[in-house]
């Protein structure tokens, strides 16, 4: 068959046709329906979109919903039986049951003590590294080590010391 | 949204009673049969209940549940993939079963469809959304809506006129 000349009444239906097929909705002026009816060219074409797009659209309308109540139903119930232990639990919590307020004392215990037990790590680390520091520069600014440093401090609470030794004989 | 429990509970059940029937439409369309429809109606049901806090705004809620639907469905036809071919067990209801009202040799020429096409007809004719309306549920822009749509009505139309004229020799 010979494409439709452009601008011809069988090419407005064609783009007429191809438009409805791609919005859904076929309203085909008044004076092209006309030439349609009659057309043997575009007309075939033009009967079966509009049968196709009026079956559709009572497809739809004509479905049996029987199954849907059935269905609705299901599902509400399954939302009310998951729903129950939600809100028990919730009720259980903000009612403060002993066994809730128990659990909640022991949580809390465990959170502080950890706590406590962070903050005195991160001191001691922060003081021997401190420490260690300043033995290191009095090192360098008076040659003496860290470790005589260290003994210096410790020899009034040392027993092997032994000028005392002596003083105690 | 911040709701109690129980405001929450309601809020959802009027969102998803309301939005049932569209819903099931929309996964009878995708799935091509109730029990399917049925199944993923219910697992959209209970994720969205599951995630409800989410939702920002309560005017979204018809576009979130239907994309949530549609995941769902996704999911259902991927789990159905591995057992049976998609688009050949439509179901033809027996009498006394389910109606006979529904087009189901539409509903089989949509499960013919690839996903996304298929997507974009269910959201068009059943859940009856406009280009902009179905390209923000599905997060593309309105030209790529448009020309799935065309593509997808394109093929059905070929598909049922081929039947037709089956049906007539």
């Amino acid at each position: 068959m010979k494409p439709h000349a452009v601008g011809s009444a069988c090419h407005r239906v064609q783009m007429e046709l191809d438009e409805a097929l791609a919005t859904g909705t076929l309203a085909l002026p008044a004076e092209l329906a006309l030439h349609a009816d009659g057309c043997p060219r575009c007309g075939p074409e033009y009967r079966d979109t509009e049968a196709l797009l009026s079956r559709l659209r009572g497809a739809a309308a004509g479905i049996e919903l029987g199954p849907v109540p059935q269905a609705v139903d299901k599902v509400l119930d399954q939302i009310t039986r998951e729903a129950a232990p939600r809100v028990f639990s919730m009720v259980e919590a903000s009612a403060g049951s002993p066994g809730a307020q128990h659990r909640q004392k022991q949580v809390r215990t465990r959170w502080i003590l950890g706590q406590v037990a962070a903050v005195a790590a991160v001191l001691l680390i922060a003081v021997g590294g401190i420490g260690y520091a300043i033995l290191k520069v009095n090192e360098a600014v008076s040659g003496v080590s860290p470790g005589d440093v260290l003994a210096k401090f410790a020899s009034p609470f040392r027993f092997t010391d032994t000028a005392k030794i002596e003083k105690a004989k | 949204m911040l709701l109690s429990e129980t405001a929450r509970r309601e809020a959802f059940t009027t969102l998803f009673s309301q939005m049932s029937p569209r819903l099931y439409r929309t996964a009878l369309g995708m799935l091509g049969n109730p029990h399917d429809a049925s199944d993923a109606l219910q697992e959209a049901g209970l994720k969205a209940y599951r995630y409800f806090d989410k939702l920002q705004q309560e005017e979204a809620g018809p576009a979130w549940l239907t994309r949530i639907l549609i995941n769902a469905c996704y999911d259902q036809g991927r789990r159905r993939s591995r057992t049976t071919p998609i688009g050949l067990e439509v179901e033809q209801e027996e009498a006394g079963g389910l109606p006979a009202e529904t087009d189901w040799e539409l509903v089989q020429a949509l499960q013919t469809l690839p996903e996304e096409q298929r997507t974009t007809v269910v959201l068009r004719f059943f859940q009856d959304l406009t280009v902009p309306q179905i390209a923000a549920v599905m997060n593309v822009p309105d030209g790529t809506v448009k020309s799935r749509l065309h593509a997808a009505l394109s093929r059905m139309r070929g598909q049922l006129m081929q039947s037709r004229r089956e049906g007539v020799q």
